[in-house]
């Protein structure tokens, strides 16, 4: 790894971290879905600034290119956060589901007291 | 304040078989309040029991959590004009018998919140056995909230807290729904509000389940810091009456 990665790998890292504490900022983004955001940044700092890291990492795995180390591990963090985000989203399917129920008794229930 | 109108807001996750009591000991010890329960969508039979003592209750359908609970509470409080909103947990740790002294500087309007702290210098409760692995959570927010606001914040997840109309028709409209006491205060704080402190005793809760579970006192440092961070960049909010 060049310099010249590991310096646009760390201002990549910060502009993330920058980006998603924007979005945070702005309430456009909840703070439960920006730690994995931003523990994912902080990792990709540490990397970009102590490469040694990496290269132990990918000695002790047996990986021959570090930087494949890098993008494999780029990849599973953005599967885990897929799988976060699905689970989120039953979750919120279920809360709809919900709401909507109870949406529909309570009108009833409204209407009820109306004729009565 | 004259002839104020006092809410004390219970929110309540499976808490049959206490609910009743912990409403009755709120109407003995303070007779002359409103009480709105909040049945955060309980399994259990909470929300009858709550319904039989006669008190409001408000059901969720959808599980929130305290901070969404309690913010419920709050937006009914506030289109229904109440002046003061005081927060007692559903699980019997708070006790009404402070609930006098916790109004008490913001009848006078020496504060616009007031907050019940069990590690009140010179009057610590020292019945209350807080877990270690709380105890330093506690401690590191204590200190960051205590050097964002100025002024020395003993027990920054104390729920038991007053609030006035100011406060209150900011946390109808916006109020954090995971671990909100903690970042209440610094919330009030940016609003220009004024904070003080009270010495109370709390009990252990009488039974049933605490909703800390120890993913949540891992997970609760970084969300509070990174909402914190986020609140310090945010704009000043204003608060209308």
């Amino acid at each position: 790894m060049s310099l010249r990665v590991q310096i646009v790998a760390a201002l990549v890292a910060v502009f993330v971290m920058v980006f998603i504490l924007e979005l945070v900022r702005g309430k456009k983004l909840r703070e439960e879905y920006s730690i994995l955001w931003v523990a994912a940044a902080a990792l990709m700092l540490l990397v970009a600034l102590w490469k040694e890291l990496l290269f132990a990492v990918a000695r002790f795995l047996g990986v021959f290119n570090a930087n494949s180390l890098l993008f494999f591990l780029g990849f599973i963090f953005v599967m885990i956060y897929l799988v976060h985000l699905s689970v989120k989203v039953s979750i919120l399917t279920e809360s709809s589901k919900e709401y909507s129920q109870y949406i529909g008794l309570l009108k009833a229930e409204l209407e009820e007291m109306r004729k009565g | 304040m004259v002839n104020p109108r006092v809410l004390v807001v219970v929110p309540a996750h499976n808490e049959a078989g206490r609910i009743g009591d912990v409403v009755s000991e709120i109407r003995r010890k303070a007779p002359e309040v409103d009480i709105v329960v909040i049945d955060d969508a309980s399994q259990d039979h909470t929300g009858a029991e709550a319904r039989a003592t006669g008190c409001k209750v408000i059901r969720l359908p959808v599980n929130l959590g305290i901070g969404g609970a309690v913010q419920a509470g709050f937006k009914y409080a506030h289109e229904s004009g109440y002046d003061i909103v005081v927060q007692i947990d559903g699980d019997g740790q708070h006790d009404p018998g402070f609930l006098g002294e916790l109004i008490e500087p913001v009848l006078r309007d020496q504060a616009d919140m007031v907050i019940g702290s069990r590690y009140f210098p010179g009057a610590e409760d020292r019945d209350y056995k807080t877990p270690i692995t709380r105890k330093v959570g506690i401690a590191l927010f204590s200190w960051l909230t205590t050097i964002i606001i100025g002024r020395r914040i003993t027990d920054v997840t104390s729920g038991f807290r007053a609030i006035n109309r100011k406060v209150l028709s900011f946390f109808a409209r916006e109020y954090p729904t995971d671990f909100p006491d903690s970042e209440a205060a610094i919330l009030v704080h940016y609003l220009g509000g004024r904070i003080q402190e009270i010495p109370v005793k709390m009990r252990l809760r009488r039974g049933g389940k605490s909703s800390t579970t120890p993913i949540k006192s891992l997970y609760y440092p970084f969300k509070v810091v990174i909402s914190i961070l986020a609140t310090l960049l945010r704009e000043k909010p204003r608060a209308d009456t």
